[in-house]
């Protein structure tokens, strides 16, 4: 019975059973807002420095692409 | 060999004896763990009375001893075994040879690379030594638990800065080495794959650290100058609310480590993907299947190494928007670590597979890698993560991806390389021994630990759970005791391996390649003298040409070959690039190797700017900068910069620029103490403890800059780029404190 209870509450107020209050907090806690405004300036920064390497990877493909004698005798089949 | 040598064989082999050493400390802590949880409360046999009094009682472990262990076994196997084993020994040794190369871009900074890395080991050992023993917070270090424990903590923070430094100075040398010295025809796509994943690994490892020491260091900070930016407000310590300021946030922590831990686990299986993908070719006798593939997953692995890490913080409540999306890219990231495994294990049809011990342990690499893998898919996922979190699920999850995986690989690896090491090879029988009892073994260790975290068991438990009410964990106790039957055998498998390396110092000298393998470090004797080989290498061909199509007669074609030099032509071939740019790349090694110092910076300084808008995004009320410290030293200090950074000079800085940069530090210091004087320390809030931790390191790296500006050594050109990063640091800082 108290289990039945529990499920009829749960459907009653679905908002109430989605926010699981230890895997998902609260989406407008300050906690939430640090939590993603410091990820995103470690993902941010990451981007562009990840990007400066992009840049030197495709100038070196260039550069080899310009240079090899053949494609012929590369690694693996 | 030499004590202190510039000698990257010689540096690889200080490397690899070093980190076997703590692999074996590593092993011994585990051991007496093991003990504890298979059969608590009962004394450690032999040793118990002799660990001592805080440590054990009647030979009985106690729970602080506990989680000393459970803390340096992580730290040391991860930090001070298995990467600097990988990458340090592995990477040191092999990766001149195979590109054709007479040593390290930098060989004085690969030395320093080393000894940093052991003085930071022993720093770390030592803390066993010190007041309240070693760490107890884990091997994450996870605050608020790790900024209030004792003494060993400290040690362990600047164990990490140190092994930052080192790996900063180890994975420049690996790029630039790989970019710029490789020998003539040596092109890109013919790298052989083990010198491909050493060079993602050290792009791994200068990005990934510094977000890590900068953590280290603002923990440092809370434990020594009282800052609290891991502790929140109100914070209760045994009924007593800590006399902190507060405002901190202990997911900043985790938020910093796992930025590098995450990316550690690539830095652990990238290297040894690569040994294992050289035994599998060189014992298959045919090419390897899908190299390119192979070598576009390592680099999109790498890149996307960097986009997971807070798949580790689920359950932290970072909210759900965070949760999808680090839960999507770490979905992603497991892709290539399929096509390269599936490419190893598709190149075994059709091959003429030899099994040597090396072939015995790569080749059982890939199902302990695979199993280890599969397991991990579940953690990636939000929803199923909530059952498994910091459950044995997890430690059995990892042990299958570093024990019978990383560690089998390089196995693998020492066995495949002991001949060119060393001219002689290991005996076969005891490898054979060691071999599949480890696999025995360890698979008794580790298998058990799904069961148990499936069941819920929870790690990190002083008595394994017995005296917590987990009723449905009664039959999971004793599989504790076979699990630590399982360790002891595992110890007991690996003294064949330690007869063998002692027999093999009396075994006559053997073959020179005796795998008949393809790659250049093959082409030169064994043990390779000082410069590698007596001629210049140059390459004709790919890494893998085995068989009766590509391999010719002898089963097998060598990569290249040595032709004789004429009289300065090797001096030449080691110096050009330092002197003129590289066509490729367009820069000299030492510019190169600026930029990657640079990069590394950007990353540390971007840990701190995180930090910085973690709390402040995440604080109710934040102080106007403005207010507090006013414009002056802002506008004051951003004209001094400008003239260091963009007067002109010709060969050397000028005393304009060197005074600037002086009276900079002038203006730093009179902004401190006037800070100081008007009552805001460090203790007294979030935004002043970033405020004394941002512009003290920026200092120090002006400090520095003005020490390189005096030296006549120093290529000035080069230094100006350092000083941009310097100007771009203090921009920063401007916008956060001062406006």
């Amino acid at each position: 019975m108290p289990g039945a209870l529990f499920v009829l509450l749960m459907l009653a107020a679905p908002a109430v059973a989605e926010a699981c209050p230890i895997c998902f907090r609260d989406p407008e806690s300050p906690m939430t807002a640090g939590v993603m405004a410091g990820v995103g300036t470690l993902l941010s920064i990451t981007a562009a420095v990840l990007g400066g390497f992009g840049v030197l990877i495709r100038r070196i493909a260039r550069a080899e692409m310009t240079t090899r004698p053949s494609a012929q005798h590369e690694g693996g089949q | 060999m030499r004590l202190v040598s510039l000698d990257h064989k010689t540096i690889g082999l200080q490397y690899a004896l070093t980190s076997l050493f703590f692999l074996l400390v590593g092993f011994a802590l585990i051991l007496l763990l093991r003990w504890q949880l298979a059969y608590p409360a009962q004394p450690i046999p032999v040793i118990g009375e002799a660990l001592g009094d805080g440590n054990v009682t009647a030979g009985i472990m106690l729970p602080e001893f506990y989680t000393q262990l459970g803390a340096m076994h992580g730290t040391i196997m991860i930090f001070l075994a298995v990467v600097p084993l990988a990458a340090g020994a592995f990477g040191n040794y092999l990766v001149p040879l195979q590109i054709g190369a007479r040593d390290m871009a930098f060989p004085r900074l690969n030395a320093l690379s080393y000894w940093v890395y052991a003085a930071a080991g022993l720093l770390m050992l030592a803390s066993f030594a010190s007041e309240g023993g070693a760490p107890q917070s884990g091997w994450t270090s996870y605050p608020p638990l790790s900024v209030i424990a004792m003494g060993g903590q400290n040690y362990w923070l600047l164990g990490i800065i140190l092994l930052g430094v080192s790996s900063l100075l180890n994975s420049m040398n690996v790029i630039v080495t790989i970019l710029h010295l490789r020998a003539e025809g040596l092109t890109m796509m013919r790298l052989p794959f083990f010198v491909w994943a050493q060079l993602v690994t050290a792009f791994l490892l200068l990005l990934a650290f510094p977000p890590l020491q900068s953590a280290a260091l603002l923990q440092l900070m809370d434990r020594v100058a009282g800052t609290s930016f891991f502790m929140p407000s109100g914070l209760v310590v045994t009924g007593q609310v800590l006399d902190v300021a507060g405002g901190g946030n202990p997911l900043l922590w985790q938020h910093l480590f796992w930025f590098l831990a995450h990316p550690e686990v690539y830095v652990l299986i990238l290297p040894a993907l690569g040994i294992v993908a050289e035994v599998i070719a060189a014992n298959i006798r045919k090419p390897l299947w899908g190299y390119r593939p192979m070598v576009f997953s390592a680099l999109f692995m790498g890149f996307m190494s960097f986009l997971v890490w807070a798949h580790h913080m689920f359950l932290t409540g970072m909210g759900t928007t965070m949760s999808a999306f680090f839960q999507t890219t770490t979905i992603i990231v497991s892709i290539p670590s399929v096509v390269i495994l599936t490419s190893l294990v598709v190149s075994l049809y059709g091959g003429s597979i030899r099994f040597p011990v090396p072939a015995l342990f790569a080749i059982g690499f890939l199902p302990m890698f695979g199993l280890g893998g599969l397991t991990g898919l579940p953690l990636g996922l939000a929803a199923t993560d909530i059952h498994l979190h910091d459950t044995y699920y997890v430690v059995g999850h990892f042990h299958y991806i570093v024990a019978p995986g990383t560690l089998f690989a390089l196995f693998a690896g020492i066995y495949h390389w002991y001949p060119k090491v060393s001219g002689r090879r290991l005996n076969e029988t005891l490898g054979r021994v060691h071999f599949f009892g480890s696999f025995i073994a360890m698979n008794v260790v580790f298998f058990p630990m799904f069961i148990q975290g499936l069941a819920g068991l929870n790690r990190r438990l002083y008595d394994g759970g017995r005296s917590y009410d987990y009723a449905f964990a009664d039959g999971l106790h004793a599989l504790n005791e076979w699990q630590f039957w399982g360790a002891v055998a595992l110890g007991v498998f690996q003294l064949p391996f330690i007869v063998a390396l002692v027999m093999s110092l009396r075994a006559p000298r053997g073959e020179e390649n005796p795998w008949h393998a393809t790659t250049l470090e093959w082409q030169t004797v064994s043990p390779p003298p000082h410069g590698n080989f007596a001629g210049l290498p140059s390459v004709d061909r790919g890494p893998y040409e085995y068989g009766g199509e590509t391999g010719g007669a002898d089963d097998f074609h060598a990569q290249g070959a040595v032709r004789a030099a004429e009289a300065g032509e090797l001096e030449l071939s080691s110096r050009r690039w330092r002197l003129e740019p590289r066509a490729d790349t367009g820069v000299t090694n030492g510019a190169l190797g600026m930029w990657l110092f640079i990069a590394s910076e950007v990353m540390l300084f971007g840990g701190l700017f995180s930090a910085y808008v973690l709390l402040r995004a995440g604080s109710v009320s934040w102080p106007s900068g403005a207010e507090l410290f006013g414009w002056q030293s802002a506008v004051i200090g951003t004209l001094l910069l400008a003239g260091v950074s963009f007067v002109r000079a010709r060969n050397r800085p000028g005393v304009l620029q060197i005074g600037c940069a002086v009276l900079f530090l002038a203006v730093e210091a009179f902004e401190w103490s006037s800070a100081l004087g008007a009552g805001i320390t460090p203790r007294s809030s979030v935004f002043a403890g970033l405020f004394f931790t941002i512009t003290g390191a920026h200092a120090l790296h002006v400090l520095a800059g003005v020490g390189a500006m005096l030296r006549n050594d120093v290529n000035q050109r080069l230094l100006r780029y350092y000083w941009w990063l310097v100007d771009v640091v203090w921009i920063g800082i401007v916008v956060a404190f001062h406006i």
